[in-house]
């Protein structure tokens, strides 16, 4: 008697996990099909390409794993990590904790909201191109704008775009400038916590910092992962603004490469050196690195990512 | 619902958009290159050696038109000058409509050529001749100056010999910049005293000490900085005699002359300071501006282009301008100077490389080169235009003058073409820059280069 | 209801602000606002007085702030110089275009990665968020071999296609927004035999709407300002987008700085007037409580 009735019920389940696992390819179909038919060529050529000398234009000679072995050799390929890693951790965080505060100041209702919002929003506007060189008129060590503020406020003025020491700061803090749309992603997350919350820790006598710490942190806590997530996959792949810099100053890597970021060495590898084989197997390698690290965030984010959905 | 307002906004864009635009025929799914592809039109080409193109009567039926896109390097600023020679190959012979491109970096070009879809004929700088040839993304020219009997005799020797890979032509110099003359401030060079340019480097040191003005430990006017705008590793060897690779494949850049080169440029820091050097570089005017410190007198001499100052180096002119100085011990080395030309070349699978050949005749042709220099400003890399009255006689031109004679220069060099070119030049701005800083030796540096490039040097001779 | 009485008094209680409170909710984040938005406007405003000055004023030491003299045929030239107004339909369409493809697929399988539980739902999770790990520039050739293929060259095809089959990156966004979406709310419409779809379209939507105007606002940024794909995929001059078109005021020796700065300008006051009007609806993002 049991026995059928487990059975019926497993039937059932089976029969649910199925119909749940069609619904969910169908939903997620689009995304599938697009993969197979615009990535899943390139990206397996781009893996094989890592396994060849190529120079773009006579056929690929098959080397096996002599490109990866070559990288742990190459000074360039430490040093253009190196730089990277730096971004990544002194842009990085910074601009989370600026683009969260700037949220939260912008999510009480002050008024004249839409001017600021814009505002803040205006400079991720700006093309590139322009930016950056606007950005390297402002950094100019004698009469850019940064240096004479800093000398009127009697602070040491670095030869931001020249010393090798300042090049990397110089870009973190152009960075600043474009924290707009982590600004609007963190308040479009902030505007859909439940106002209910607030008002019961305000019955309960909670102050500003624990509403913040309890209610208003682990609300948003999925953003903040996909920010961190998207912050590292980006930030690994930094190229287009050091690029325009490069090309000003007709130099790749800047003042003593300080300026030599990993996507740009591995464009010159691939485009100036035409050595696609070997900057196919850089690219593999940051992602075999990102990727760890990406799985290592996902799975610490089960003790800090709060869903509101979850059951 | 806002979601629908949305969406409704953004189809009325949409269908807004697709009206005004397929209005003009600017959407679509048009295929690769347009044009009509008819094969073996195009020529019977003559057998004489003058560039320009001789039309050819049809024999039974009219011939079809062939349509061949040309990609340059040139965006809408400076692409006027390739556009009339365009315009003007177009009308003057009813066989070939040639359809010209701007903006076309190398990284498209790579990505295109590479990707099945070149252009028929490109334009690009000279040092990515030697990679691209010896990859095999270009169609050797061998074939074609054979077949046609054309002279090559009638090119800038250096201009040419930058098209050269592993003895074949690859590509033909369309114009020439060209790095050889000293442009100084004459107001500074009359307040310091200094009546004639320096015609010795030796003589360039000291005069540059004489226009070097401080105020206290902070200079106010300096008389050179060598590597300004640039760190230029091509220029300075050149200059000294030098060069980069001997005929057995062994590099050469750390010999005397080379290393020379750089110490020669160490000097002017040593002498001014860094930290002062650098500071004062900082805070000189925008190149290129009416804040140009050249023009201002914050630097007193500089290595010239022939596009730098057009206007202000005039007879009249504020700037003056002298043949770059020479070491006093090789009075042999007068005249050197660089040469960075610009190369035309057809890709290896250009599907209509006849064509693409007739247009390039065109374009190196006398009468083409001629007013392509007129209007761009730039030298021409055929010996017998820079003879040419409409240069020489032309009052417009009246600035360019001593340039097409420089031009000439036996003494005008270039860096040499290689599968590793790219490679080895990197590796010497990096090491010139540390020498130039004083964290190594001048022979440290350019003996590091080697020990980096030689092995890549091997690899390419094997 | 006892609730929502003890909700008003409370309310009611806290209208009458000390002092001290005003300086905190009012005058204190008007400072700091103000402040940091200042320091954003500089450089912008810095762009924008650039683009009126002559060109002996852009570069002047001791630095010129304000224009002597207005140089507005910075404007009128950069508009002609180039085709503007064709560019900018090019562009309008393009972003157009893929904006409606993203906002019919992204949504659509960032459901399906975040309400349904499917077996195989991480696997396809990872594989997606992998493939935003490659750099770009190793796939670009493959890719571009690919569009060739297809015969999609010179063409606003590979610009527009691929955005309707979703991109990770928009996925990966909408997919937190929706798990942040309380099940309750779903579980009991599944319970009355209300299909995903139903769900998907006259539920979750809705609630998102914050993060998809954030998708379409980002999906029209990106258009907007890529450079690479249009010059890569489009072959006629006709064709070419704005971010093509600013490059003709770069020439090889010298920039126009003031046409530069001019067209860079009007190339950012379409999208800040757009924005400026869009951003209303995320201010009126719904709260979670209350609805029904």
């Amino acid at each position: 008697m049991a026995h059928s009735k487990l059975n019926t019920n497993m039937a059932g389940i089976r029969k649910r996990e199925r119909k749940a696992l069609l619904t969910g390819l169908l939903f997620t179909s689009p995304w599938i099909l697009g993969f197979l038919i615009f990535q899943a060529y390139p990206i397996l050529m781009s893996m094989y390409y890592s396994l060849t000398e190529y120079n773009l234009f006579s056929p690929p000679e098959w080397v096996g794993l002599k490109n990866y072995a070559k990288l742990f050799v190459d000074e360039k390929f430490y040093l253009s990590l190196y730089n990277t890693i730096f971004i990544v951790v002194f842009g990085l965080i910074p601009h989370l904790i600026f683009a969260l505060t700037m949220a939260l100041l912008l999510n009480t209702n002050v008024k004249g909201q839409a001017l600021y919002r814009t505002i803040y929003f205006l400079p991720t506007l700006v093309p590139a191109v322009a930016g950056s060189l606007l950005w390297m008129w402002l950094l100019n060590a004698q009469y850019g704008v940064i240096n004479q503020i800093l000398g009127y406020l009697g602070l040491y003025q670095p030869n931001w775009l020249v010393d090798a020491d300042w090049t990397k700061p110089a870009i973190v803090l152009m960075g600043f400038w474009g924290t707009g749309t982590t600004t609007v992603m963190y308040l479009a997350a902030l505007q859909d916590v439940p106002k209910v919350y607030y008002e019961a820790a305000s019955i309960d006598g909670a102050n500003l910092w624990r509403k913040f710490w309890h209610i208003t942190m682990p609300a948003i806590s999925p953003v903040t992962l996909f920010l961190l997530i998207m912050g590292l996959i980006d930030g690994f792949q930094y190229f287009t603004q050091g690029f325009i810099f490069a090309e000003a100053s007709q130099s790749i890597g800047g003042p003593e490469n300080s300026l030599l970021f990993y996507a740009i060495y591995l464009y010159q590898v691939a485009f100036s050196f035409l050595n696609m084989g070997h900057a196919s197997a850089m690219a593999w390698m940051l992602f075999v690195f990102v990727l760890a690290l990406t799985l290592l965030i996902f799975k610490t984010s089960a003790k800090w990512v709060y869903y509101g959905g979850e059951k | 619902m806002k979601l629908k307002a949305l969406h409704l906004m953004l189809t009325l864009v949409f269908a807004v958009s697709v009206v005004l635009a397929g209005c003009s025929g600017g959407t679509g799914g048009s295929q690769g290159n347009s044009g009509t592809q008819t094969s073996g039109n195009t020529n019977s080409s003559s057998n004489s050696n003058t560039s320009t193109n001789t039309n050819t009567p049809a024999p039974e039926k009219p011939k079809e038109k062939v349509k061949i896109t040309f990609w340059h390097v040139w965006s809408d600023k400076d692409s006027g000058p390739i556009n009339e020679r365009v315009a003007a190959f177009n009308e003057m012979q009813d066989e070939i409509i040639v359809e010209a491109l701007g903006n076309q970096d190398a990284t498209k070009q790579l990505t295109a050529i590479s990707g099945g879809n070149p252009p028929d004929i490109a334009l690009t700088y000279w040092n990515n001749i030697g990679p691209w040839a010896d990859a095999g993304a270009v169609l050797s020219l061998e074939e074609f100056i054979a077949r046609d009997n054309y002279d090559l005799a009638q090119y800038v020797p250096a201009a040419l010999e930058r098209m050269v890979v592993n003895g074949e032509h690859y590509a033909l110099p369309l114009s020439m910049s060209m790095a050889s003359t000293l442009m100084y401030n004459k107001k500074a060079f009359a307040d310091a005293g200094i009546t004639a340019p320096p015609e010795t480097l030796e003589q360039m040191f000291e005069y540059a000490k004489q226009l070097t003005k401080r105020d206290g430990s902070n200079i106010t006017q300096i008389g050179f900085i060598p590597d300004y705008p640039w760190i230029d590793n091509v220029f300075w060897p050149v200059i000294f005699g030098g060069s980069w690779v001997d005929e057995n494949g062994k590099l050469t850049a750390n010999q005397p002359a080379n290393v020379a080169s750089i110490a020669y440029q160490r000097k002017f820091y040593e002498e001014f300071g860094d930290d002062q050097i650098a500071k004062f570089r900082s805070g000189m005017g925008q190149r290129g501006t009416p804040q140009d410190p050249l023009l201002t007198g914050q630097l007193a001499m500089m290595i010239g282009w022939e596009y730098n100052f057009a206007e202000e180096r005039a007879d009249d002119g504020p700037i003056g301008i002298a043949p770059f100085p020479y070491p006093e011990a090789n009075p042999e080395l007068k005249g050197g100077g660089m040469v960075s030309p610009r190369a035309v070349f057809i890709p290896a699978k250009a599907k209509n490389a006849d064509a693409a050949w007739e247009f390039m005749k065109y374009l190196l042709g006398v009468d083409s080169q001629v007013e392509f220099a007129i209007a761009s400003k730039t030298i021409p890399s055929v010996l017998p235009a820079l003879d040419d009255e409409r240069l020489t006689k032309n009052e417009a031109m009246k600035t360019m003058w001593d340039f097409y004679e420089r031009a000439k220069s036996e003494n005008l060099q270039g860096f040499p073409n290689s599968t590793y070119i790219n490679e080895y030049l990197q590796a010497l701005s990096e090491e010139t820059e540390k020498a130039l800083k004083g964290t190594i030796s001048a022979q440290e540096a350019m003996d590091n280069v080697v020990k980096k490039i030689q092995p890549l040097a091997d690899e390419a001779n094997k | 209801m006892q609730v929502t009485n003890e909700l008003k008094t409370v309310q009611l209680d806290r209208k009458k602000r000390t002092g001290k409170q005003i300086l905190k909710e009012s005058v204190l984040p008007h400072l700091l606002l103000t402040l940091v938005g200042l320091l954003f406007l500089f450089p912008f405003a810095w762009l924008a007085l650039t683009s009126v000055k002559t060109e002996d004023e852009i570069f002047r030491i001791p630095i010129v702030w304000w224009p002597t003299q207005f140089q507005w045929s910075n404007y009128s030239m950069a508009v002609t110089t180039i085709p503007f107004l064709r560019y900018t339909l090019n562009t309008l369409f393009i972003c157009a275009v893929a904006i409606c493809g993203q906002l019919i697929s992204s949504p659509l399988v960032a459901y399906g990665l975040s309400r349904i539980q499917f077996k195989g739902r991480d696997v396809i999770f990872i594989v997606m968020m992998s493939t935003m790990i490659l750099p770009y520039q190793v796939t670009m050739i493959p890719m571009y071999v690919l569009f060739n293929k297809l015969g999609m060259l010179d063409s606003y095809w590979p610009l527009t296609l691929p955005a309707f089959f979703g991109s990770a990156f928009y996925i990966f966004l909408l997919r937190q927004f929706f798990m942040n979406i309380p099940y309750e709310l779903t579980e009991s419409a599944k319970m009355d035999g209300a299909s995903e779809f139903r769900i998907y379209w006259q539920m979750i939507l809705p609630l998102a709407r914050p993060a998809i105007f954030t998708v379409a606002l980002f999906q029209f940024l990106g258009s907007w300002g890529d450079f690479l794909g249009p010059l890569l995929y489009l072959n006629t001059p006709d064709k070419w987008t704005l971010s093509i078109g600013l490059r003709s005021f770069i020439g090889e020796y010298d920039v126009s700085w003031g046409l530069l700065m001019a067209a860079s300008t009007i190339f950012t006051l379409p999208i800040i007037v757009l924005y400026f009007f869009v951003q209303k609806t995320f201010i009126q993002g719904i709260s979670m409580t209350g609805f029904k």
